[in-house]
């Protein structure tokens, strides 16, 4: 799945914004319940912003510092599991060697090509990549768009609303309420 | 999707939760499904929550309000009366669900049972593509994977703009990835001819996910920029390959070539899988 592949934002941004995951695969996925539960203990203790559902081994964090931290114990505890992270990619890069690892296997956006002019505004786009199926219809987001700017909800319980749909777990509330915010003061 | 008529009260809260903007109010003040755009995703029946009340109460206490010219805001995410349910599927609509719902069921046991079907669903829209690559070096050097997510996002598309793309990069000799549930849609590989009867068919999204050589990504770029502007749909591009010894992207200078740009995120797997693909084939 190109799930966490294709998430929208400015650099700064981006900054706040990883997510890490394992797969087992092959002869190693029936051994890996177990080094999985171990995955989700050390992604857990650094306190993840999304992806706390019981049954997803998919955490989001707002920083790369935590995700550096991360890397270190999991390669310290050496479970034998696939991990991929999404986010910057050089930055990405640089965690993984500072904790003496060292980027396997690497997958970039080329963007959006075809019938853009179908597209909504871009702060629509950016939120509904937030969720790895695309589940936040552009309905919804515009809907929760007018409600803010109205200020009928407040930004946090309107991505609260927009997180629904999200059954992956990588839909960062975080950053959706950002926009929502800025869509707020912006009018 | 189905709508129950006789318990939906017309508030309208599934409308903006809909992908793909099928569903709306009739003639008769009660919700409906565009059953040819419905892409079977649920995700209306899951995002509302149903309050299960009757029917007859709601509208009576909606109708005692609009006397006194009041009315009841609901919830955004409640279906008062639970009109909602998923329909059984039949062959080929059920390729909608398939792709579009993420919840479908993972197992190839409810597509196996249909034996009109010639369709080894593997669950899921692609495969787990560079996410477990160290381990299966299944892009290995000299090689680059594409992942064409067409209908994201948020338009949907139909089977038959995906079959445009498959046309385009089947005379490439790329290799289209054998787990991919979309690839056993392609009934001929060598032109990338998709099964007709599943063409009319739409999906939120599906992935077309292809293995090819280092010096093609060229070629494949052109095929694709030429044929977007036949998609009634976007499709949503990504490219991957296994990192050089320096951590640099075998990619990047043909990307450049065309005038495109990577994107400053991505996905890295971090080659804590073992045994390692290169330790292993020792």
């Amino acid at each position: 799945m190109t799930n966490t592949l294709h998430r929208r934002g400015t650099l700064e941004e981006l900054e706040r914004d990883y997510v890490v995951k394992t797969f087992g695969s092959g002869p190693v996925r029936e051994l890996a319940a177990k080094k999985r539960e171990t995955f989700k203990e050390i992604a857990l203790k650094h306190h993840p912003i999304a992806g706390l559902n019981d049954d997803v081994h998919e955490f989001v964090f707002d920083n790369a510092a935590t995700v550096k931290e991360i890397l270190g114990e999991l390669k310290g505890a050496d479970l034998g599991i696939s991990v991929t992270v999404s986010g910057l990619v050089d930055r990405l890069g640089l965690c993984c060697r500072e904790v003496g690892l060292s980027l396997h296997t690497v997958e970039h956006s080329l963007g959006i090509m075809g019938r853009l002019d179908r597209l909504p505004s871009d702060s629509i786009l950016d939120i509904n990549s937030l969720c790895g199926h695309g589940m936040v219809s552009f309905n919804i987001i515009q809907k929760m768009i007018d409600l803010v700017k109205r200020r009928r909800i407040s930004p946090k319980v309107a991505a609260a609303y927009l997180s629904k749909p999200c059954t992956c777990g990588s839909f960062n509330s975080q950053r959706a309420e950002e926009i929502l915010e800025r869509m707020r003061v912006l009018g | 999707m189905d709508i129950n008529k006789e318990r939906c009260v017309g508030c309208g809260n599934c409308i903006s939760w809909c992908t793909v903007g099928a569903i709306y109010i009739g003639a008769d003040s009660k919700a409906e499904v565009n059953t040819d755009e419905c892409v079977e995703c649920s995700n209306c029946y899951r995002s509302l929550t149903s309050e299960g009340r009757n029917p007859i109460f709601v509208r009576a206490v909606r109708r005692l309000l609009g006397i006194f010219h009041l009315y009841y805001d609901a919830p955004l995410d409640v279906c008062p009366t639970g009109a909602l349910s998923p329909p059984d599927l039949k062959w080929p609509r059920f390729v909608r669900r398939a792709f579009s719902d993420p919840n479908a069921p993972r197992t190839s046991a409810q597509f196996d049972s249909n034996p009109e079907a010639p369709f080894a669903a593997f669950g899921g829209r692609g495969t787990g593509e560079i996410k477990s690559n160290d381990v299966t070096g299944r892009l290995w050097w000299g090689n680059v994977g594409f992942v064409i997510e067409l209908g994201r996002p948020g338009l949907g598309a139909r089977l038959r703009d995906f079959e445009k793309v498959t046309q385009v990069l089947a005379p490439l000799g790329i290799i289209f990835e054998p787990q991919n549930p979309l690839t056993s849609l392609i009934m001929d590989k060598s032109t990338g001819k998709m099964d007709p009867l599943v063409l009319d068919e739409k999906v939120l999204s599906a992935i077309i996910e292809i293995r090819t050589k280092e010096d093609q990504v060229i070629d494949v770029l052109t095929a694709l920029r030429d044929v977007q502007t036949e998609l009634d749909s976007v499709m949503s591009v990504g490219i991957a390959a296994r990192c050089n010894p320096d951590g640099s992207v075998p990619y990047q200078k043909a990307v450049q070539e065309m005038g495109l740009s990577l994107s400053i995120n991505g996905k890295c797997n971090v080659g804590l899988g073992r045994p390692l693909y290169e330790e292993a084939r020792k």
